[in-house]
């Protein structure tokens, strides 16, 4: 049965609880940070980070209030993970419990997916050679929720069937009057087993509007290589035409 | 009128075939060789990721890694010289065809996708930041189009005389030529 994670950022308060979480559980170190000029640390996703809190400020010039946005962003877990069909090895698999997972044995590190995925989630190492991102703990879902649901302390993370999830995302969306991202309002990519119930628009949250099915570059992808069946016949005849001009030069 | 004149022995150039211009090539030419030979290889490592790509999995990754991201680097470094000769090379540019011309623009193409697929998430390319926004705007694309413009330079190569059929000739005629002088070479002894 498929599984799904609500996030709720209106109750996140930023602890960075589901990071640690996210590093303890999948062994991963810590990320050699600097100052920037906002609060979200690690800036961004890598190959060791796959889950961080992005801190987004906002100022209300009109009233003059001031409020803090905390947002937890990793992979989405597409329900057509534009990822798994551009990878050429066949190493990311959708299960049917939600995870979207990335068989390090098999990456051959190509980047197709890093290039194809609409979020810009996978990561590429240039020391391993590979490419990883959250894979929703695939070894612990469906008999236990993720690493970062289980560190949440404000339930902005909340593990559950897909049916659930969907369920209590309609309830929240009509407490805030908000807007679900992830199924209902907006499915990229057929939906994602991480839902969000957002408070404003997406746009404000930096998500992106991505179209329910893959880009057309994923199937020039796929589908290119058949150019070889034609390639090949024509070849063919022109190498025969060749020899056959050949050998009716040599009997003038 | 008394025919005693003698007429010199007049000297022909020795027979030509396709191993003496490969060999003459490689002496006079090392830039066309290669060229062909980094092209060749990158060709042939690039169908092998992508054609048998779902079967060999892993093993495949030093090949991705090496034998078509460093020999690809090469690749670039190799063809920029090569561009250069041909545009101050007035005895190249007399060889070279309209297909060779297209094949370049290929070549061009499948070159600006590749750095582009290579520079992702590498860290050389923020020390570039407009190189880096210039080329982040057509990373989505970047797989797709070196991908199919390869398969699309196949068939363009074999309908038009290009790089396919030019080498399958090579290889037919070389073949087919050792064969004929070893058969000489044994009635001889």
């Amino acid at each position: 049965m498929e599984h799904a994670v609500l996030v709720d950022p209106a109750k996140c308060i930023g602890c960075r609880a589901c990071q640690v979480a996210c590093k303890r559980w999948n062994n991963n170190p810590g990320e050699e940070t600097t100052f920037s000029n906002e609060w979200t640390n690690p800036p961004k996703l890598s190959y060791n980070t796959y889950t961080h809190i992005k801190f987004k400020l906002e100022h209300n010039e009109t009233t003059g209030e001031t409020k803090w946005r905390f947002f937890n962003w990793r992979c989405m877990q597409c329900e057509i993970p534009a990822c798994a069909k551009a990878c050429p090895v066949n190493a990311i698999t959708k299960y049917e419990e939600g995870p979207v997972v990335i068989d390090q044995d098999r990456c051959i590190g190509c980047k197709f997916c890093v290039s194809e995925c609409p979020f810009e989630v996978p990561q590429f190492d240039t020391v391993s050679g590979k490419v990883s991102k959250c894979h929703m703990c695939f070894d612990r879902v469906p008999s236990k929720e993720p690493a970062c649901v289980q560190s949440c302390p404000t339930d902005a993370l909340v593990f559950g069937t897909r049916d659930s999830i969907i369920q209590k995302a309609k309830e929240r969306k009509e407490e805030l009057d908000g807007y679900i991202y992830g199924d209902v309002d907006n499915k990229p990519l057929g939906g994602s087993s991480f839902i969000y119930v957002l408070d404003a628009e997406p746009s404000v949250y930096g998500l992106p509007i991505v179209g329910e099915s893959l880009s057309p570059t994923v199937p020039v992808l796929n589908l290119s290589k058949w150019l070889l069946v034609p390639a090949a016949i024509g070849g063919l005849a022109y190498l025969v035409a060749w020899r056959k001009k050949r050998m009716n030069e040599k009997e003038e | 009128m008394t025919g005693d004149k003698k007429v010199p022995k007049k000297k022909y150039p020795p027979e030509m075939n396709y191993s003496i211009v490969l060999k003459g090539m490689g002496r006079t030419s090392p830039i066309d060789v290669t060229f062909h030979l980094l092209m060749a290889i990158l060709l042939i490592t690039g169908l092998i990721i992508d054609l048998l790509g779902p079967w060999l999995g892993g093993w495949l990754s030093s090949i991705r890694s090496i034998a078509h991201g460093y020999v690809g680097a090469l690749f670039v470094l190799v063809f920029i010289v090569y561009l250069i000769k041909v545009a101050y090379s007035k005895k190249m540019r007399t060889v070279l065809t309209v297909t060779n011309y297209v094949d370049f623009l290929f070549y061009i193409i499948l070159t600006v996708t590749g750095i582009t697929m290579a520079s992702v998430n590498w860290p050389w390319i923020n020390l570039v930041p407009e190189l880096a926004d210039a080329l982040s705007s057509i990373a989505v694309y970047a797989p797709a189009v070196h991908v199919a413009l390869t398969y699309v330079w196949i068939v363009f190569s074999t309908v038009f005389p290009g790089g396919i059929l030019h080498g399958l000739a090579s290889v037919y005629l070389i073949s087919h030529l050792k064969k004929k002088y070893k058969n000489r070479r044994s009635r001889v002894r």
